[in-house]
């Protein structure tokens, strides 16, 4: 990968990525973090990525980062979840899409992680994959249990909103 | 096989599995009655076989089932739906299946609703600080400095020397340029590579007598020297040869030790039937443009410039609408630098309101500025 093909990359993708990120950890500052990490990372091996696997590089950098980031925050993480579950009954939704957004948030990592990549990326099940490590199987699976879960939490909001 | 005390056991077993023929069943039975002490035994074996119990039923069969949407099964059908993973059988199948009822039409319908759209006015804030550029290591900078250097020297050299070669004496442009049709026949059936044609004294140039009569030095030189031309002349080979033509005139002495060398000769090299371009130097400039064979320094550049790569009649017509400083030829240079290297050390200036350069920069180790004049 040259020079010019790496800030190629961070145009397409830095975007992306980080979008990417932040939807999975709702902290901007850890998510820009992030994704200046995976980039660094990326840069570093520049001379081992093909191009045309960058995109491919980049999300399966910016997953494992992210994952070891939750590890590492995982008891804060615990915290903030059980502060949001004793003020998510009170809160107000408007729309559809704010419904949404908190249950992507309930949503189990793993899951959360697979249908942002299939939604946002339009990753197939295979590069899903090869993002995560699991196998299409497992992929297939993980979006299908979010994909029921997100359809029951948006249908129970629904009479609320 | 007659049944007996020892073999008994094995008529016994396949009496209740329905393996014995009626004559043994009936020689069984007796030997029972023969021997009631043995009854108790031969119910034994009774038990020993099991019954099969058809209330036992797996509860979740439908969830086996395949291609067949269920009350239980309907939710992995909706997210397949969702996902365009069915074929036309299983979404026509699900779709029936919703429109059977309400609820499940309604949870369908939030199936669908479950695609996540992203925000794209969500960017990532700090781009730029992401892009890199190349920082040449400083054991190699020299080497990259003393090949810019070069480059540049060449570019400027050529640039400089380009229209030089056309500055060519009147003279030259009487002899025929090209082309067998201007030879003698006679000269043009000889075989010999070289061959020597006198002119006539009026393909002299008059004006040579008066300009240059006084730098004759040596009559010996004028006869070392004879002042002599290069004619082109194609082989049947397809290959090109040179035929010199001598000029034979009183002032032949004096043209001769007057005129440079490379003004007062017309050569072209041997060339291969496939080679496009005719490698020349003084090309006759009475000639119309397209006729005229290009000069070396002509054909140096469209060497070079097949080579690297860069247009440098381009670079050239920049270079004369832009007021040209050593900065341009420098980033020219570099240009064809990068080309040659396969590297990507970018040039950066910047200029001030007067149209001057006051800070410019190769890659992130090069940088130079001027300090802005109290005027600025």
């Amino acid at each position: 990968m040259t020079t010019a093909q790496y800030n190629q990359c961070v145009d397409d993708h830095a975007d992306g990525v980080y979008r990417f990120i932040l939807k999975n950890i709702r902290d901007e500052d850890k998510a820009r973090d992030i994704v200046q990490d995976c980039f660094e990372k990326m840069w570093v091996k520049r001379a081992e990525i093909n191009g045309e696997k960058a995109r491919s590089y980049l999300f399966t950098a910016a997953y494992h980062t992210m994952i070891d980031a939750i590890r590492k925050d995982r008891h804060q993480t615990e915290l903030d979840e059980a502060a949001f579950n004793r003020h998510a009954d009170s809160r107000q939704y408007s729309d559809l899409k704010e419904v949404l957004n908190q249950a992507v948030a309930r949503l189990p990592d793993i899951q959360r992680s697979v249908v942002l990549l299939r939604d946002y990326e339009g990753y197939s099940y295979q590069e899903i994959g090869e993002v995560t490590g699991l196998n299409e199987s497992q992929v297939k699976v993980y979006i299908y249990r979010a994909r029921t879960f997100l359809k029951n939490y948006i249908g129970k909001m629904d009479a609320v909103i | 096989m007659k049944i007996n005390k020892d073999n008994y056991e094995i008529f016994f077993l396949d009496y209740h599995e329905g393996n014995l023929l009626p004559e043994q069943e009936k020689d069984l039975l007796s030997f029972l009655e023969a021997h009631p002490g043995l009854r108790e035994e031969f119910e034994a074996f009774r038990m020993v076989t099991l019954e099969k119990d058809e209330a036992i039923q797996y509860p979740a069969k439908e969830q086996l089932r395949k291609g067949v949407v269920t009350s239980s099964n309907y939710e992995t059908f909706y997210a397949a739906y969702v996902e365009g993973d069915l074929d036309e059988e299983e979404r026509t199948a699900t779709e029936a299946f919703a429109q059977g009822d309400p609820q499940r039409g309604k949870e369908l319908n939030l199936m669908k609703k479950t695609v996540l759209r992203p925000d794209l006015s969500v960017k990532f804030p700090a781009k730029d600080s992401l892009k890199r550029q190349k920082v040449v290591p400083l054991a190699r900078r020299f080497y990259y400095y003393a090949a810019t250097a070069a480059a540049i020297t060449l570019l400027a050299g050529l640039l400089l020397t380009r229209d030089a070669g056309n500055d060519i004496p009147a003279y030259v442009q009487d002899f025929p340029a090209s082309g067998e049709a201007e030879f003698p026949k006679a000269v043009a059936d000889m075989t010999s590579p070289v061959q020597e044609e006198v002119l006539p004294a009026e393909k002299i140039p008059a004006q040579l007598e008066t300009t240059t009569r006084q730098e004759i030095v040596s009559p010996l030189a004028r006869e070392q020297r004879p002042l002599q031309a290069h004619y082109p002349q194609p082989l049947s080979s397809g290959r090109m040869m040179t035929r010199t033509a001598r000029l034979e005139s009183p002032t032949n002495a004096i043209a001769m030790a007057s005129v440079e060398p490379r003004n007062q000769f017309a050569y072209w090299s041997y060339r291969q039937p496939h080679e496009e371009a005719v490698y020349a130097e003084t090309p006759a400039s009475g000639l119309p443009e397209e006729e005229r064979p290009p000069s070396l320094v002509q054909l140096a550049f469209n060497r070079l410039q097949r080579s690297v790569g860069v247009d440098f009649e381009r670079v050239e017509g920049q270079l004369r609408e832009t007021r040209i400083d050593f900065w341009e030829v420098a980033g020219l240079g570099l240009e064809g630098l990068n080309t040659l290297t396969g590297n990507h050390v970018t040039l950066e200036k910047e200029r001030g309101e007067d149209g001057r350069i006051v800070q410019f920069a190769i890659g992130e180790g090069f940088e130079i500025s001027r300090p802005k004049t109290p005027a600025e």
